[in-house]
Parts: structure tokens; sequence; C-alpha cells
């Protein structure tokens, strides 16, 4: 079975290619945003990713100490309950103090310790940073002038919608993009898997040898696996031309629920010791098991 | 003009040939004959200095006076290869001696996961979350194995893979680190890393490692040809404590038979010592690990046998692979008390992957951002410059590791992170190779299968002998760092200078213990095999195809009888060229395009056994069983370009030839074959097209039938002339390092300061380079001679190289005309000089293998000749003679 849906919209800026129809609707947005308004409550269980390091001190609510949620590095944690308005913010109560910091080395350690050779870390995530604020991003921007532990703001399903993954991405000042993937088990059926393209290619996905499908960015489509695993081969447009990355295996068990992010980034997470990245594009994927449901 | 007096400088039926050696006089000698029965052990020629015998060299000393190998028992062993078929199939032996290569499988990829299991010490009453446990280190290899030949191949026996250390003694190679000996009391309480550290790689044969004496199994099985496999361990292997020095067999298994994902499926040793957590400045206590070495780096040969073969008969020995370990910090395994007590299973901590550096593989993507395409080993001329079939794989110069294998180091967390229990290798680990079959050759999204090397069932041409593996050094036969399919091509070596066939260089060993700069510096003589090959065969040897029972009648109906003599001396290797000769005999010298084309045009209507339809077009096969037939164009990267062969067309075949003539006027007069078929010797910047590689492969280049010089001439649909281009550089006027970096210090010597080999600056004290390889550095760093690198598909079965061609074309090649078309005009004239009469005539003057003085047999040479055979040679005698009308002229 294969079906092709768009993720869900989340915080952060407008596409590369937004066209006109899309200004109109921003300017709307900016004139009178969707969630200044009285919005309905949503109830659901959330778990939040990090994009990149991992972010603890994470809560749904602002100065709440007690409630600390940690997002870790492209992997679920604990759900989390949330019940509030269907733009959940999101605060970082402690700014960051609870991060690993780094230890005092050794003689050994500093002998062996090495820096990769990288250029400047940058993000390339689905929307182009690069363009003024708008949308989520700008409200985000207000909002925290009221609340400087605000980080981000995630938009939310609707209130069918029973369970949502936040993909929290580093971006300016502290703050985080939020993209949201919609988790209703009813839209991903167990031992199946899904495949965002969160990354600013349009990439090409052939699961199993069978299914076929291309992605534009935000795009996703579900793949079946076959004997309890998913082999995928993942190809990338770029400059109008189709270009092999990688074929790979993911293993999904038959009551585990799994989602394939295509991602571009230059996080550290991708890094190895010697700088060397992990491809063209990454690939990160998140394996919900019959435990964490 | 009639057609035929249009093309009457171009064409003749009236073309023989003696079969004469015109580079050291005499005829030639039959290696059918020679070869069809057991190798003598004396020569009957003394004025040939590579007479073919028993355990003597195909190349004469004076071409290389210390060189060992290869042997003419290795070309007897090729000739006969096809009658041991065993049902079809080749079998699986091993090198016997220094001096034999073996038959088996390719290693084209290879993996070392490493990782840890913490086990809680329970048995011991030391509580779950005491922070106090065991670490057992973790490894799970996988190893892709490829068949390269155009018939399946086989082993009857399992085959038996180990790896092995090679890290100068003294120091601690791959291990788990820094945790805490946990050791109350005693001095070595706290103590991290070296001899209190879980080991993957044995710092000696006494330490318990992971991969101490342990042997990886593949059963018996086979691979059809050109296919490969991947093979990895598939069972939990658990070694028991204190049994790490001994053999400990760990069955692999396909790929598709295992969950390849699983690290529970991996080799543990279980580890005697307890560690302890680490309090941090956060005040939380965490095991921290990841995997480094004492020194500079780890060392490790990779080596295959059959089971029950002495340790001396292997198949396949790839050395010095380095896994050099250092840690960055968000790469680390960090886990608290209570993860620790989750993570029940393996975990990965590093992986390092080795694969054949493959044209169609875009590693600038897998390498830091700030490196180029050319570093690692990841453009190179892997299927011309390197033999792929070779038991030994030596690391040459100062490359920083085996070439042609690419590598990868890789502990990042996208790579290696799994669910909190542990159990998963991580994405790294099984990274293409998802897809069965796995792909090879181009790239895991090419070509199904790659044929590379036939085994012919008959000999006819020389260039026949490009399939087999006749490298050879002054140590070994059957090494890596020569070409595959060495007879018959021309293109030059980067480990030599142009001006030269072989040269003496430095190769490199780091053995740094204790200073980490220290290496050992060897003298070692790289050669131009190809040219010493060519030297050695093209002017010498033929192969009459003569059956050794039966009627005395070459099967190639290019050779008949001289005279029609039969005689036992037919089947005499020294005697049967006196009574041969070629039917249809090209002089290389032509400077005919018409000429040229039609003897490329006889290759024109030949059905492969591959083909779906019939085709015109004239076929240059790589092999008679390649498994695809040809398309055009070729695509370069499919099953037409690496199971396949190539055709060209009419007008391919036009520009072919109008480019040899170019060639032959810019190179020739050829004075023998061999000068034909190599490459000039000269200074690349004299001479750069010239030296590159010889006339035919240079006119099919720049043709365009393969990628010209120039990148603008590009015949495969699917390959980007740059990208395809080696990109080898220097950075700060020395090879660039293969791990580059910041570092200065610590830099090993070189031979010879003012042409260094290691890299001026690397990460983390790496200073080696596999743009050392290239002997002539101009090609290193002037963007005049950069392009001298050539293509990374250059030698792939679908490239056209000069030694298929000559596989068709070769036997009847000469460099001399034997035979002369004479025509004389004649004219009487009146008192008044008026013309009365007008004659034409014209005499074929055929030179023939008899002496001009009967005193020596046809077959004599040197200075057994008389004065008068000496000034004078071989017979000239008018075969035919007639008269002409002046319409005929």
């Amino acid at each position: 079975m294969a079906a092709n849906s768009k993720s869900f919209p989340s915080a952060g800026c407008l596409r590369k290619r937004f066209n006109v129809s899309c200004l109109l609707a921003c300017l709307v947005i900016l004139a009178a945003p969707l969630w200044a308004q009285q919005e309905p409550s949503v109830s659901m269980k959330i778990d939040v990713v990090a994009w990149g390091d991992e972010i603890s001190g994470l809560s749904f609510k602002s100065a709440d100490k007690q409630s600390t949620i940690t997002a870790h590095s492209f992997r679920y944690s604990a759900p989390v309950a949330y019940s509030g308005p269907l733009l959940m913010e999101i605060y970082r109560n402690d700014g960051g103090k609870s991060d690993i910091k780094q230890e005092p080395l050794s003689d050994d350690d500093k002998g062996h310790q090495i820096i990769p050779l990288t250029e400047a870390d940058a993000e390339t995530g689905p929307d182009d940073k690069t363009k003024a604020k708008q949308g989520l991003a700008l409200e985000l921007e207000n909002r925290r002038k009221k609340n400087p532990s605000l980080v981000a703001l995630a938009s939310l399903p609707g209130s069918s919608c029973p369970r949502a993954t936040v993909l929290l991405a580093p971006a300016d000042g502290g703050t985080f993009t939020a993209y949201v993937i919609d988790d209703d088990p009813s839209k991903l059926p167990l031992g199946q898997l899904r495949v965002h393209n969160l990354s600013p290619y349009e990439i090409l996905v052939r699961c199993n040898g069978t299914q076929s499908k291309e992605l534009k960015t935000r795009e996703s489509f579900i793949a079946s696996s076959n004997r309890q695993q998913v082999v995928y081969e993942l190809a990338y447009k770029l400059e109008e031309k189709w270009k092999m990355q990688e074929n790979n295996i993911i293993p999904i068990g038959p009551n585990e629920q799994a989602q394939m992010i295509v991602l571009k980034s230059k996080n550290r997470y991708f890094l190895s010791t010697d700088g060397a990245g992990t491809g063209f594009l990454q690939i990160v994927t998140l394996l919900r098991g019959p435990t964490a449901r | 003009m009639s057609p035929i007096q249009s093309v009457f400088h171009s064409a003749t039926a009236d073309s023989r040939a003696v079969l004469a050696d015109t580079l050291n006089g005499g005829t030639k000698v039959d290696l059918t004959a020679l070869l069809s029965g057991a190798l003598p052990t004396t020569s009957p020629v003394a004025t040939l200095l590579n007479y073919p015998i028993k355990n003597s060299n195909v190349i004469a000393r004076a071409g290389a006076r210390l060189i060992r190998a290869p042997k003419w028992d290795v070309v007897k062993e090729f000739y006969d290869r096809f009658s041991q078929l065993d049902g079809g199939a080749l079998v699986v032996k091993p090198a016997t001696t220094d001096f034999v290569p073996a038959i088996a499988p390719m290693v084209i990829d290879f993996r070392m996961l490493m990782g840890a299991r913490i086990v809680p010490k329970e048995n011991m009453n030391v509580p779950l979350n005491s922070g106090i446990f065991s670490v057992n280190p973790c490894a799970k290899i996988s190893v892709a194995l490829a068949n390269p030949y155009s018939f399946p191949l086989k082993w009857k026996s399992n085959i038996e893979i180990e790896v092995v250390n090679q890290t100068p003694p003294g120091n601690f190679p791959s291990r788990i680190w820094p945790l805490p000996l946990h050791a109350p009391g005693t001095p070595n309480d706290g103590k991290e890393g070296g001899a209190f550290a879980p080991s993957f790689v044995p710092s000696s044969t006494a330490e318990g490692a992971v991969f101490n004496k342990t042997v990886f199994v593949i059963k018996a099985g086979s691979l059809t040809p050109g296919e490969a496999r991947c093979y990895m361990v598939a069972k939990p292997a658990s070694r028991a404590a204190g049994s790490g020095t001994q053999r400990f067999t760990v069955e692999l298994m396909p790929v598709t038979d295992t969950d390849a994902t699983d690290f529970k499926n991996c080799v543990e040793l279980q580890h005697p010592s307890l560690y302890r957590t680490k309090r941090e400045s956060d005040g939380v206590e965490r095991v921290v690990m990841d995997v480094r070495e004492s020194w500079q780096t780890t060392i490790v040969a990779l080596e295959m046998r059959l089971a029950g073969a002495a340790s001396s008969q292997i198949l396949r020995r790839i050395e010095r692979f380095e896994l050099d370990n250092g840690y960055f910090s968000p790469n680390q395994r960090k886990l608290t008390k209570a993860d620790a007590v989750r993570m029940i299973n393996p975990f990965p901590l590093m992986l390092y992957s080795f694969q054949i550096s493959q044209p169609g593989v875009d590693y600038k993507a897998q390498l830091p951002s700030l490196y180029e395409m050319g570093q690692r080993g990841s453009t190179l001329r892997t299927f011309a410059d390197f033999n792929l079939q070779a038991t030994r794989v030596r690391k040459p110069i100062a490359s920083y590791n085996p070439p042609p294998y690419f590598l990868q180091s890789n502990d990042s967390r996208a790579e290696l992170d799994g669910p909190v229990e542990g159990g998963k290798t991580g994405k790294g680990f099984t990274l293409n190779l998802g897809v069965s079959p796995l792909r090879w050759g181009r790239s895991t999204f090419g070509s199904e299968k790659t044929v590379m090397f036939g085994v012919p069932s008959q000999f006819s041409s020389i260039a026949e002998l490009q399939h087999a593996d006749l490298t050879g050094d002054d140590l070994n036969a059957s090494i890596c760092h020569q070409p595959g399919n060495a007879v018959g091509n021309s293109y030059s070596t980067p480990f030599v200078k142009r001006s030269l066939t072989s040269q003496i260089r430095t190769s490199y060993e780091i053995i740094g213990s204790p200073s980490k700069s220290e290496a050992t510096q060897t003298s070692t003589t790289y050669y131009d095999i190809s040219y010493l090959l060519n030297t050695s065969f093209w002017d010498s040897y033929y192969f009459s195809t003569i059956p050794r029972s039966g009627e005395s009648k070459p099967e190639n109906p290019a050779l008949i009888r001289f005279g029609n003599t039969v005689s036992t001396d037919l089947k005499d290797p020294v005697n049967a060229a006196s009574l041969l000769m070629v039917d249809g005999a090209f002089n290389v010298n032509s400077t005919d395009k018409n000429a040229w084309k039609a003897f490329l045009g006889s290759a024109k209507h030949f059905t492969h056994n591959a083909d779906q339809a019939a085709s015109t077009d004239a076929a240059f096969p790589r092999s008679l069983e390649q498994l695809s037939t040809s398309a055009t164009p070729p695509t370069g990267s499919d099953a037409d370009s690496f199971s396949g062969f190539r055709r060209l067309n009419d007008a391919q075949l036009d520009a072919l030839a109008e480019e040899i003539v170019k060639q032959v006027r810019l190179r020739g007069p050829f004075l023998s074959l061999s000068h034909f078929v190599n490459r000039a010797l000269a200074e690349v910047k004299t001479d750069p097209q010239l030296t590159r590689c010889g006339a035919l492969q240079c006119a099919i280049d720049e043709s365009g039938a393969n990628i010209n010089f120039a990148s603008n001439k590009n015949v495969f649909s699917s390959i980007n002339a740059i990208e395809d281009a080696v990109t080898l550089r220097e950075k700060n006027s020395a090879p660039r390092a293969d791990f580059d970096g910041g570092d200065t210090d610590g830099r090993p010597a070189d031979a010879d300061s003012a042409n260094p080999d290691w890299a001026k600056t690397s990460r983390d004290n790496n200073y080696g380079a596999i743009a050392s390889i290239i002997a002539d550095r101009e090609m290193l760093k002037d963007a005049k001679y950069k392009p001298e690198q050539g293509y990374r598909s250059t030698g792939i079965p679908g490239w056209l190289t000069q030694a298929d061609v000559l596989q068709v074309i070769g036997p009847a090649l000469t460099a001399r005309s034997d035979t002369f078309r004479i025509r004389a005009f004649g004219e009487t004239l009146d008192p008044t000089g008026k013309s009365v009469a007008k004659a034409y005539c014209e005499a074929i003057v055929q030179r023939v293998p008899l002496y001009t003085d009967p005193a020596n047999p046809s077959s004599a040479r040197g200075t057994t000749l008389s004065n008068i055979n000496t000034i004078h040679g071989r017979q000239f005698q008018i075969v035919s003679f007639r008269w002409l009308s002046s319409q005929e002229v």
C-alpha cells in the first residue's frame, strides 16, 4: 500500500519556491494570524525529537521546572501528554544549562582528541531561512518578547490525531524550528515505514525493489515492509539530474512504527571524528516500539 | 576509375608475412606448441633471452634485472586453465609460492564494526546500578566477495578470513577507552586504556582480543560469473574469558540469509576486568567509551585462505589497512547508569569500511566537507592501473591505505546510534548492502555483474594473455599495483615516471613506536609491467593454433603453411614459424586510412554469444564469455559496460582509422610490433601524448570511442567526463594527505626532501597520501598535466582498450611488409620518337622464410647466420607475374 500525503505545516518560513498564492496567504496570515484567534484545544501524546544535539530542559508550559522533557538526537524518548492549544508552545526553562558539558580532558584524552575539519555549521531545512521571518517564526519572535523561555511553536494536527512527533531543528538565538509529523496509527499502520522528505531537494525512493515514489519537499509516503524490513534506494535531484545516493536496510518489527526522515544537515550528529559526513542527504530513522505506545 | 582502382593503394589480396621476430631476429616462437606440453627446462634458442622454460621469467633480465615474477609457469597455468575447469567452473586455489597467483574471489568491500556490551556483574554480588560493570568488546565484520571471471568460481573447501594485527610491537592497537579499571586496593585501580582495556586488535598474539585468531568462515560455495555477494557474522559468537588467544571460528553467511542490522550477531569476547563509571562535572556518573589505540594508528591485514591450507598458502592478502582511532567528544558514547542498565545488547562504537574505488561513486559526499575528490583513493583508475585479481595487495609509497581501496572511518552518531537497549549495527554498517544481488564495478547502483577476466578456450592472439595475472616484481607475483589486464595494453602506470619502464622508489612503513614520526624506508622497484610484457611477447611469440594431434593445420585461417610443407616441425615451437606465413598480414606502419578502416572492419558481422540480435558493427569483446551484449552508445554504467563489451559502427571505425594514421605519422615508423603496441618513453613535459599510451590506445581514445584527453569527446551516455576524472592533488608542494588537517608536527622523513612523498599537513599525524603514488609530480600540481591522470572508468569492460582490439587484429599485424606489388612499364619508340608499343606488367614479390644462403635453416638466428644471410636476410620470390592492360593501370 502506498499513500502520499503532505506533512503538516509547522513553525518556520516559506519554501524556497513560494508562489504568489503563498505570498498572499502569508499576507493574510500576517494581518490576522490564525493562531492569534481563539482556537480549539487538543489533547494528544507528543514525542519530541531533536534534530541534532540532545535538547534538555524542555517543557510545554512556561516556568514549569518540574516537568522537563529531553529531546534526544533523532530518537524517541518517553512520550509526553499534551493538552492545550493547537499551536503548541515549547519552552526551555533552564536556558540550556542542563546540556551535557565538555569534561576536563586528561592528558591521554588530549592526545587523542580530534576536531573535525569542517565548514561552518549550518542547517538546510526544508524552508529557506535566509528569507525574512514570516509566519510562525515571526509569531515566535513576537511571543518571545514577552517570554524569552519560549523556544519553539509547533502547529499540531487536528484534534482527531491522538499522537504527533515534533522534530526540533536548531534555529536562531537558541530557538528551534518545529516539524510536526502526524503519528495517528491509522495513518501509519504497524510494521510499515513512512518516508518523509524534509530536505530542500526532490527525492526518489524505492522500497523493497518495487514501490517507487518521487517526493517533493515535505511530502511523504508509506511503504510496506517485507520480512520485517524495508530495503530502500534513495536518489535526489540536483541541477535537474537524478543522482543515486544510497541503499540501506531498515528493520521494522511487526509491532513497530517506523519513520524515515530524509533531510539536509551539517549537524555534528552526522559527523564522524574525521569530519566525514554521511552522504549528500542525511537519513534518520525513528522507530517506535510497542512499549513506547 | 573502378572501385578496385580507387582503393589500389589501400587494399590487396596478396599480403603475406613471414612470422619474423623483427626485434630480436629469427622467427617467432610458437606458444601453442610450447604451452601445450610441459614447459622445457632448457632453452633451445640461446639468443632469445626470455625463452619459456620452467621457473624462468617472462621478462628478460635485460629489461628488469631483479624482477622475480611473472614466471612462464603462470602463463602455462593460464593456458591450461580452460581445460582445468571443473564442471565448467573455475576452482579456487591458493598461491602455493610467492611467485604464482591464486584463483580466488576478490574482496570488494570489507567492514569492521567495533562495539561493546555492558555486563552487570550480578553474579559477583555487584548491584546492577552500582556503576561497576564489565565490558565485553564486540565486533561484526562483513566482507563482500566478487567473481571477476567469466566462468563460475567455486570453492570446494571453506574459505577462512582473518584480521591480522600488523601494528608495530610495543603498542596497544584498537581497544575501548577510557574506562577506569575497578580494582580497589591494587596499583592498577582507576587506570584506563592500554593493557587494561577490552581490545579488538591484540597487542601481541598473547593478548586476548576479539580478532586474535578469530577465523571467519565462509562455507564451500560458488559465485556465478561477475557476481558479488556480501557475507557477514550472522549469529552471536561468544568467546569465553581466557579464550581470546585461541583459534575461534565464526561463520559468515550471505547478507540475504541474516538480519544484517542485528549487532547481537557479533563476536563477543568475555572480558574479565571490572570497570566503573566516572562522575562528570554535572554530578552525573556515566560510562564513557570510544575506540582508540596507544599509538598513532592501528594496522591490520586481511588474509584469506582455504580451510586446512598452510598459512603461507594464501588466497588474498590485503596489507596494512589503517584503523586510526581518535575521538571527537560529541561522538563518544556516554551512558548514565540508568542508560547502561537498559543497554543490554551490544552497541557500536566505531566502523571502518573499505571498498574498491569505483568510478560511479560520489565519494565527495562521504569525505569531510573541506576535502576534495581524489583523497583516500576516491578517484583512481581502478580497472586500468590495478590488478583486481591480485593475490597480494600492498600499500605502495606513502599511501595511507592499500589502493585501490577507499576508506571510511566512521563513528558519527547518525551512523551508529540505535535503540536504547542496543543490539543494532547502525545504518553505516549496512549502507549500500541492502540490494540483492550486490552490484559492483560502477557502484552499488550500476551493473549487477562485472566480468573482467576471461578464460580463453583457445589462443590465437598474444593479446588474449591480457586475462592472465602476469603482474609481479622483485618480491612477488600477482600484485595489485600493476594493471590486471597488462598484456596488450599500454597506459602508462602512475607508479613509474613516463620516461622509464621501471623506477626505484621508496616505500614507507610506519613503525613509529615510541616516536610517532618514524617510518622505515625501503627501496622498491616499480615496473611498467605492460611495457615490459609487451616487449617480451609481441615480437618473439605467436600462437600457431596448430592442434597437437591430427593434421598440422593452423585453426587460425590467417596462418597458412608455406609451400604446403607438412612436417613434424610444424609442431615444434621453434621451427613452426619457418613453415608458416600470415595470410592477410597488415603493416602497422600503414598511413592509409582506408586500409586501416578495412582492416578494422574485419571485426564486423561477428556474433557474440550474448547478442540478442544480429549486428553488423565491428565487435571487440573483452572476452568471448561476456554475459551481456554491447550497446550503442555504451552506457558506461550498466551491464553493457561491465559485463558486456564494445562494438564500433562504421563512423566510429572511420574516426578510429583516421586517428591511427595520425598516431602512426607522429610515432612511426615502428621498427617492431612492441614498438607499436607500447607507449613512447620520454618526459611527460615534453611528450605528454606519446608517453600517455601506445599509438592504438591513443587513437581509440582520441577518436571518441571512449573519452578523449580533452574531455570533449565522450561516447558514454551515463558518464560525466569531468566527474570521471582522476584527481590526485598536492598541497603545500607535497602529495595531499588522505586525512588532511592542521597537524604539521610528527611528520615522517622523506627519502628525498626535495621530492616529498609524505603530506605536509595532516589530521592527527596521518601523513599518508595516495597521491604519493604518482611518479611524475607535475600531474599533481600543474593544470596542464593534471588531466594526464586520466579517467576513473578507464579499463572497465566497456572501455575499449588496445588489448581488446589486438585480440582481434593482433595475429595479422606485422611491423614490416613482406609482400610487394611491383609494376613496370615499357615502351618502344620508332626513330622519330613515336610510340610504337607499350607494355605494362605486374609482379608480386614475396619475402619467404627461406634464407638467401641455404646454409642456414629458416629458423636460424643471430650469430649462427652466414655472412650472406646476415647481410641479405631472407629470400624474395616472384610469386606472381602478369601483363596488364592500359585500363588496369
